[in-house]
């Protein structure tokens, strides 16, 4: 428990293991089953190269993976789901399913076959249908090239101007057909001319809008005949052979393997599993006679991973010992089941380095207290209380959404917590005819709700700062502790007691005392950060007035929902059926759009305060995640 | 009267135009860390950082317009 609780990550130890080679597959085996070592690449010596392993069938397990990738790409856009169910094959009995995987390959790539023959057919429908009406019956006339004639298909703007172009053109052009398509919604045109194909179209260059290339309709067009009206026959029927062949086919693969959707599942899973372990392979090395792989552990998986060695052969060399300073240690970041969805700022920000602090359980107080205060209303919680546990029952497990739904359901709680401190539902004051007593009135207590938020300011950004000092006194540097940490809070200390002085109007030695602390904190933040601290004097104070968002983002909030209902109450005043339906609308309306607002607008402001002013404090970001070998990159947070 | 008016439009003007400065400011900063991001998605942190620093105008400008309105 006490460790569920901590502010750093995971204790590491690292570990060398080396053996006889030919012990090397199962103890692969064994790293992969206990999904613990977080294998480091060593870099190539004389002596040692990357490790070899002979798996039979690999090549056939890759293309089987492929083939069923695909196959259930395939599936999902035909809608059929296969959810990894975590379901696992044995290694040995892969092969029986290959057969299995390459006839779905099969089907679904005779499926696509046949729908593109389908597309195919359609263009050629469009092409032939659009020919017809322009009057061409025998595509022979357009085949036929007569010297010194040629035919243009273009679809133009204008018809009259054109045609009135046309006209004018008497010496090249012999006729010109037309008509409206009414799903392209513009005109199309088909002109017989003599001369120079480049003179017509140079004359009604701007009402064209494009010109189709008739040598290749006709190509296309050239296997069904030159009858249009038969093209067009021909067409219809095969297009109604090839709708049923593809029914019968979708039927065919529903029936057969929407039923196996577990079975394909493991497979998939199983052959994910394998392919990953011997894709790795290249970090274990070896040497004429040893094997030899090397990384870090949690400490308290050591002794199970030195035990599972062991029982392999003892004659296997396991060394385990404690990181050393410097080292890049990966990050493990393990939290109560409560604690661990806050672990997703994290992971957008940036992961902490291996011994620095993890503000993950500071987060899970601090975040839904800053969001509850800001939203502040029992309505509102309730209504997001309701939307993030839909979220989170629609979400798969461990996914970044999901979290986020687990946090705001937190947030809503809190929400709510503060809706009954400021006496609020929906923006009303009472809840039908109870009374909501207001422990802080935030439409009136203004100056109070700010003073808090700044108060708010004042712990967190302290407790930043002490964080600092303890990360700093944690590795013995006092002197950076002192001057890059500890300055800062003297600084505010004597900004108090000054203020305290004019404030209070008490006596002048507070201010006295006041203005030697400032100084002194002054020239510690110029020894300990020299001129760039001091050009960031005002920056304590613009990060306590951040705060002042606390109340001030709620306080819109608050404010929207007191006109929304004061429109409302004077709508249902009036009496009327149409008031009434104003009312409502106004309430369903108004309240969707604050409570979409109250949703993004704490999450944003809480989360910057915590990035901005708060991790600037201590934290130290650009630790390397802990992925241990066993363990698929997509279910790597499960 | 006159006075109370003078006082509402005072504090209207800090905090708008902080606000418009601010937001001026965020939007040069937000592009062009998004597009460091799209680059590189471990900008996020340094991002975020960067973009909301000019927000500070836009606090200043309402602790100085609840001074006015509270004074």
């Amino acid at each position: 428990m006490l460790k569920a609780l901590s502010l750093f990550p995971e204790k590491m130890c690292k570990v060398k293991i080396v053996a006889e080679k030919s012990l090397k597959k199962r103890i692969i085996d064994l790293l992969y089953d206990l999904k613990v070592l977080h294998i480091e690449e060593i870099k190539f010596s004389d002596f040692m190269h990357d490790a070899q392993v002979d798996i039979e069938n690999l090549d056939k397990y890759s293309e089987m993976l492929i083939n069923l990738e695909s196959a259930l790409n395939e599936m999902k856009e035909a809608g059929y789901v296969i959810e990894n169910t975590g379901g696992r094959i044995s290694e040995n009995k892969l092969l029986k399913y290959e057969k299995d995987v390459h006839a779905l390959e099969e089907m679904f790539r005779k499926l696509k076959k046949l729908r593109e023959e389908y597309e195919r057919l359609n263009r050629i429908y469009i092409e032939a249908e659009r020919l017809r009406k322009l009057g061409v019956h025998d595509l022979n006339i357009l085949r036929d090239n007569k010297p010194g004639v040629g035919f243009i298909l273009v679809s133009i703007k204008d018809l009259d101007k054109t045609a009135e172009i046309l006209r004018k053109n008497g010496k090249s052009v012999i006729s010109f057909n037309h008509y409206f398509d009414e799903d392209a919604k513009r005109h199309f045109m088909l002109i017989m001319y003599k001369g120079k194909e480049e003179d017509i179209l140079n004359s009604i260059d701007e009402q064209v809008i494009r010109k189709y290339d008739l040598e290749s309709i006709l190509n296309l067009l050239q296997e069904y005949g030159s009858n249009t009206k038969e093209i067009l026959d021909k067409v219809v029927h095969k297009k109604a052979k090839l709708i049923s062949a593809i029914k019968d086919l979708e039927e065919t693969i529903k029936k057969k393997y929407v039923k196996k959707k577990d079975e394909l599942s493991a497979l998939l899973n199983t052959l994910q599993h394998v392919i990953d372990k011997y894709e790795q392979i290249d970090k274990f090395k070896e040497s004429k006679s040893l094997f030899y792989v090397t990384g870090y552990v949690p400490c308290k998986d050591s002794d199970r991973l030195v035990r599972a060695l062991k029982r392999i052969s003892p004659n296997i060399y396991i060394e385990v010992h404690e990181v050393e300073r410097g080292e890049d240690v990966p990050v493990k970041i393990e939290h109560t089941r409560f604690v661990n969805p806050f672990r997703v700022f994290l992971d957008i920000y940036a992961l902490p380095k291996y011994r620095y602090i993890d503000p993950t359980l500071l987060m899970f107080f601090t975040f839904p207290l800053f969001y509850g205060f800001i939203l502040g209303d029992i309505g509102y919680g309730l209504v997001l209380g309701i939307f993030a546990y839909i979220l989170k029952k629609k979400t798969p497990k461990g996914s970044v959404m999901n979290n986020l739904a687990k946090v705001m359901l937190l947030s809503a709680s809190s929400s709510i917590f503060f809706g009954f401190l400021f006496g609020e539902f929906f923006g009303f004051e009472k809840i039908g005819d109870y009374e909501l007593h207001s422990y802080l009135h935030r439409m009136h207590e203004i100056k109070e709700l700010i003073g808090i938020s700044i108060l708010f300011g004042l712990i967190h950004i302290n407790l930043g700062l002490i964080l600092g000092i303890y990360q700093k006194i944690r590795y013995k540097e006092y002197w950076h502790a002192l001057t890059e940490k500890f300055s800062w809070i003297l600084l505010q200390i004597g900004v108090g007691l000054v203020a305290y002085k004019y404030i209070a109007n008490a006596s002048d030695f507070y201010a006295y005392t006041g203005y030697v602390v400032i100084v002194t904190s002054i020239v510690l933040i110029y020894l300990g950060e020299g001129l760039k601290g001091l050009f960031e004097l005002p920056g304590i104070l613009s990060n306590l007035l951040s705060y002042a968002r606390l109340g001030a983002v709620g306080l819109s909030s608050i404010a929207i929902a007191y006109v929304i209902n004061l429109f409302v109450e004077q709508f249902i005043e009036s009496g009327s059926i149409g008031g009434y339906v104003a009312a409502i609308v106004l309430f369903l309306v108004g309240h969707t759009f604050n409570i979409l607002l109250g949703i993004i607008g704490p999450f944003l402001h809480a989360l910057r305060l915590h990035y901005v002013e708060f991790f600037t404090k201590f934290y130290e970001g650009g630790g390397k995640e802990y992925k241990p070998y066993g363990i698929l990159d997509n279910d790597h947070r499960r | 009267m006159a006075d109370t008016g003078l006082l509402a439009l005072s504090a209207a003007i800090a905090i708008g135009a902080t606000a418009i400065g601010a937001a001026i400011a965020e939007a040069h900063i937000g592009s062009a860390a998004v597009a460091a991001m799209a680059e590189d998605e471990k900008f996020f942190g340094k991002g975020l950082l960067m973009t909301v620093l000019p927000e500070t105008l836009a606090i200043f400008g309402l602790v100085i317009a609840l001074l006015i309105l509270f004074k």
